[in-house]
C-alpha cells in the first residue's frame, strides 16, 4: 500500500535536518537518529546527550535547569530549539516506522 | 515557555500574524508561538502531515482524531494538548464520551477502543507496537488506511508533545479553545 504520508514526511524531516539552523545539519541528523535508536558514533556533542535523550524519552521531566545547563554549555536559543525538535523528531519516527513495518509484514 | 526565542523572537511577518491571534482570541497560545517561530522549520511541515490527518477524508470522524490527539497526549502527559484537544473532540462531538475516555481510558465501542490501546502502545514505544495491535484494529473494522491515519495522528503529536513540555507551554483555560474550535474545524491545522 502507497503510503499517503510519505511526501510530507519526507519534507518534514528534510525541514529539521538540513533548512537553515544554528546547529549543523551533521548534529540535527545525528540527534534524530539517536532518538530513533540508532547508533551515530559521537555526532552529537556530549553537553546536549542527556538532554536530548530526555527529551525523546522523557520529556514532561524537563526542567529549568536542563535547558540552562544546554545552554550553559554554550547553545544559543536557537540551538536549543532546533534540539529539541530534532529529538522530539526522532522518538516519534521510531514509533511510526515501528507501524510501517508492521503494515508492509502483512504480505 | 523556556525558551524566549521561540517565545518572543519571531519575524515581522509572523509577529504580526501573531498580533492578529491576540486582538482576536484574547492571548496567543505558546503552541501558536512554536509553530509561527521560523516556520518553515517546524510550523509548516508539521501542519502539512497534522491538517491531512486530521482534517482530509478519511474514516475517523474529525472528533474522533481529535479524541485520539487528546489521548495520545494523555499518554505522554502533556497538559497543553490534553486540555486544547479535549475541549476539541468535546466540541466536535459528545463531551461526555471524551472525558469518560481521557479517565478510563475506554470508549465502549470496539474501534475506538482498539485505537486507544494502539495509542497507548505508540506511546510506549517502538517495541511496544505488535502486530496484535493491528489485529486487533482490523478485527473491529478499521482498514489499513485508517490505521495509517490513526499512526499518522501519533505521530504528529508525539512530536509536539515532547517540544510542548521541553518548553514548558503554558495550559490556557478549555474556554480559549472553546473559542478556537470553529476556525480550527473548518481551516484546520495547515499555515
Amino acid at each position: 500500500m502507497n503510503d499517503p504520508y510519505a511526501l510530507e514526511r519526507r519534507a518534514l524531516v528534510n525541514a529539521v535536518t538540513q533548512g537553515a539552523g544554528h546547529l549543523s545539519p551533521e548534529v540535527r541528523t545525528a540527534i534524530v537518529d539517536r532518538a530513533r535508536g540508532q547508533a551515530t558514533d559521537g555526532v552529537v556533542p556530549a553537553a546536549l546527550v542527556g538532554f536530548v535523550d530526555r527529551v525523546a524519552e522523557d520529556a514532561p521531566e524537563i526542567g529549568d535547569a536542563d535547558v540552562d545547563a544546554v545552554k550553559a554549555a554554550g547553545f544559543d536559543e536557537e540551538a536549543v530549539f532546533e534540539a529539541i525538535v530534532a529529538a522530539a523528531l526522532g522518538a516519534s519516527l521510531a514509533r511510526l516506522e515501528a507501524v510501517d513495518v508492521l503494515l508492509m509484514g502483512r504480505g | 515557555m523556556r525558551l524566549h526565542a521561540a517565545e518572543r523572537g519571531h519575524r515581522w511577518k509572523e509577529r504580526l500574524i501573531l498580533g492578529i491571534v491576540r486582538r482576536t482570541m484574547g492571548e496567543a497560545t505558546d503552541v501558536q508561538r512554536v509553530l509561527f517561530h521560523r516556520p518553515e522549520f517546524l510550523g509548516r511541515p508539521l501542519g502539512m502531515i497534522t491538517h491531512h490527518a486530521m482534517r482530509l477524508e478519511c474514516d475517523w470522524s474529525i472528533a474522533e482524531r481529535e479524541l485520539f490527539a487528546a489521548y495520545l497526549s494523555k499518554q505522554n502527559r502533556c497538559d497543553f494538548c490534553i486540555v486544547c484537544h479535549g475541549e476539541y473532540a468535546s466540541q466536535a462531538g459528545d463531551r461526555a464520551l471524551v472525558e469518560r475516555t481521557l479517565r478510563d481510558g475506554i470508549a465502549g465501542y470496539a474501534r475506538m477502543d482498539a485505537a486507544l490501546e494502539f495509542l497507548t502502545a505508540f506511546a510506549s514505544g517502538p517495541d511496544a507496537i505488535t502486530a496484535g495491535h493491528l489485529e486487533r484494529l482490523r478485527g473491529a473494522g478499521v482498514g489499513d488506511a485508517a490505521i495509517r491515519d490513526l499512526a499518522q495522528i501519533a505521530f504528529a503529536f508525539s512530536l509536539i508533545n515532547r517540544v510542548a513540555d521541553a518548553l514548558e507551554f503554558k495550559v490556557p483555560e478549555p474556554a480559549l479553545f472553546a473559542k478556537s474550535w470553529p476556525r480550527m474545524r473548518d481551516s484546520g491545522y495547515r499555515f
